[in-house]
């Protein structure tokens, strides 16, 4: 896609506290009709980017173009940018009805105009019910859908949400999700979200952000990052691993020889004989039991410490020398049980390959 | 319920019922003395009249009295809000050191005797030269009103949300726009609170104006004492019975303005 189908478009947001640099120059890019999320751990420095994109926080540095126009400078409310805060930041001395009419009042909308617009977004969030209630006495997930409509009554060009699942509790917030995308993909507004729960993050983005310590470490798909993760940290964030370090050894025809404590294992890559490097691969891509002879594999012996089963699928446990593999199957394995050891295999081209720390 | 949470409810009934009749006794006593005919304070009164009332209305001295405690009151007021609410916000929004030194410092006129406090503005009201009685009495009277606008006020903003404002911004407000739409209906209930508990406190108060008074310029209260040393009649009384309606009054608004509960509360 080219540059200007960026709706929004963030280059090089910086920011510190006092000491303490919090964003370290931040490119986000985000598609007209797009929905992306940034999923990082607590403190990263989520909510400061978003806040940037909204102008209710100053940038030390970098520029915001939204639509087109640079925007960097421009005050809050000329920003167009809807936000949905995390406390959902309603109105108490208003009810659900003129909460929604807030910002359309604020902008001077003509009065019937107003309340035809109202009585859609309710609608849209299925609270047309309870428009004449005051907000006080709403549950959270009432409270989060009227947050919802108030943040899209005014037809902003770009939703930010922040956290708006975590006050909800686990149950009703996956279907708040499916619910939320919904509404969101009918209206057709682009969004981003921010979370640290990957979940989330991958039942409702097209793309993902994975950020830590003030940057984003990368940016794509849920399925990309799942299956192609460019750091250590994205592997770790996202779905479980297994995680193998070791020193690099010779490379011959692409494929590296990499000395382990459990053994010589192959990854695909490159890397200074003798350079600290980290193997990983995701548990459903490992089988028990030898590797078939014609697909290039790794092979381990691991001693199965565990059996947990968690309806769908299984999760077997197993250790050899200090290293944790985690193991994702259908079904028990017959004749497996804690204390055996079997042999895993998975194929070279599930094998990931990544810098490790230099001891 | 078991017998000991009777006896308990029990005695809890008896304690209020004894506090509120030793509360409003005096209260129900000077009503009933200024409706009497008798020139003595004499209970039950031999014949009801009206006539302290009309007394009042020939009285030297009361009406400017009057004047002069209500215009300090508004005055003393306004000035307290103004300054209690910019010094709440200050409060409420920035953490420094001694902070909260702060805060007890611009309630502890609550605290203090009033003679204390008089006696310290009149020593520092001579030091800076300022001998003007009404200027004399509006600033003290700021003084001893000032706390009840940070109390109420600076608690009020520890309960405020300013994501509120944040949102009303990305909504369409200016930063002007979103305080008086958001900040100030949010905090109106503690606005009327603390307007109406400093403009008693200020139509009350004796033990500081008496320091900032003169022969020519004298608040209510002392205007009335001079009365009942000069003919202790039940006109005081008719006075008094006057100011407990205007409290009264003044409940009333507040309780249908935000309700009792809500004002105990801040
Ligand atoms: N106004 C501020 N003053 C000082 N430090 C701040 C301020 N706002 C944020 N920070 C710091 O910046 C860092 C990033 O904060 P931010 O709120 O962006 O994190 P986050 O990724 O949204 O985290 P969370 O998931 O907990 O909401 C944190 O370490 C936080 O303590
Ligand atoms: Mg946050």
């Amino acid at each position: 896609m080219s540059a200007d189908a960026l709706l929004l478009d963030v280059r090089g947001a910086s920011k510190a506290f006092g000491s303490t640099t919090v964003l370290a120059g931040v490119d986000l890019g985000v598609h007209r009709g797009e929905f992306v999320s940034l999923l990082g751990p607590s403190g990263c420095g989520k909510t400061t980017l978003l806040r940037i994109v909204a102008g209710l926080l100053g940038a030390d540095g970098g520029t915001v173009r939204l639509d087109g126009a640079d925007i960097t400078g421009v005050p809050t409310h000329k920003r167009g940018v809807g936000v949905v805060f995390q406390s959902y930041a309603l109105f108490p001395h208003l009810s659900v009805a003129d909460n929604v009419a807030f910002g359309l009042r604020a902008q001077r909308r003509p009065a019937d105009g107003i309340k035809a617009t109202v009585a859609r977004f309710l609608d849209l969030v299925h609270l047309g019910a309870l428009a004449d209630r005051p907000v006080r006495g709403l549950s959270g997930g009432q409270q989060q859908r009227v947050a919802v409509a108030r943040a899209l009554a005014v037809a902003p060009k770009l939703l930010l949400l922040d956290e708006p699942f975590s006050a909800l509790d686990r149950k009703l917030r996956e279907t708040m999700q499916i619910d939320l995308r919904h509404i969101l993909r009918e209206v057709g507004i682009t969004t981003v979200l921010v979370t640290h729960d990957q979940e989330e993050a991958l039942v409702m983005s097209d793309r993902i952000a994975v950020m830590s310590k003030g940057a984003i470490e990368q940016l794509d798909t849920p399925e990309g990052i799942y299956t192609r993760p460019r750091t250590p940290f994205a592997l770790g964030f996202v779905g479980h691993s297994i995680r193998i370090a070791g020193k690099a050894g010779q490379t011959t025809d692409g494929v590296l020889t990499v000395d382990t404590a459990l053994g010589p294992l192959r990854a695909k890559g490159s890397y200074l004989p003798g350079s600290p490097v980290l193997l990983a691969v995701r548990p459903e891509r490992v089988v028990v039991g030898a590797p078939p002879p014609d697909v290039p594999s790794n092979a381990v012996t691991a001693a199965l410490t565990d059996i947990v089963f968690q309806g769908s699928k299984v999760h077997l446990h197993f250790a050899a020398a200090d290293v944790t593999l985690l193991v994702e199957t259908n079904r028990i394995p017959p004749g497996l049980s804690p204390g055996a050891t079997a042999s895993l295999s998975w194929g070279l081209a599930d094998t990931m390959l990544f810098p490790g720390e230099t001891a | 319920m078991t017998l000991t949470e009777r006896l308990g409810a029990f005695f809890v009934w008896i304690v209020a019922i004894a506090a509120a009749v030793f509360l409003l006794t005096p209260l129900v006593v000077t009503v009933l003395v200024s409706f009497g005919s008798s020139a003595v304070f004499t209970l039950p009164p031999p014949s009801l009249s009206m006539r302290w009332y009309q007394r009042l209305m020939t009285l030297r001295g009361l009406a400017p009295a009057l004047v002069t405690s209500v215009q300090i009151a508004a005055f003393a007021t306004l000035v307290s809000l103004v300054l209690g609410a910019l010094a709440a916000i200050a409060l409420a929004r920035t953490r420094f050191p001694g902070r909260d030194g702060v805060v007890a410092f611009l309630t502890s006129p609550l605290m203090l005797p009033g003679l204390v406090l008089g006696i310290a503005l009149l020593q520092g009201f001579r030091f800076i030269g300022l001998i003007d009685v009404w200027t004399s009495l509006l600033i003290a009277h700021v003084v001893i009103t000032i706390p009840y606008a940070v109390r109420t006020l600076y608690s009020a903003l520890g309960l405020f949300d300013f994501t509120l404002l944040d949102a009303a911004r990305t909504l369409g407000c200016s930063p002007a726009e979103a305080i008086v739409k958001v900040l100030l209906p949010n905090l109106a209930p503690a606005f009327i609170t603390s307007a109406i508990f400093a403009f008693l406190a200020s139509m009350d108060n004796y033990a500081v104006s008496i320091f900032f008074t003169n022969a020519w310029t004298k608040t209510l209260p002392i205007q009335m004492l001079t009365f009942a040393e000069e003919q202790p009649d039940p006109t005081i009384a008719a006075v008094s019975s006057l100011l407990i309606a205007l409290v009264l009054v003044l409940l009333i608004v507040l309780e249908r303005a935000i309700g009792l509960r809500r004002i105990t509360e801040v």
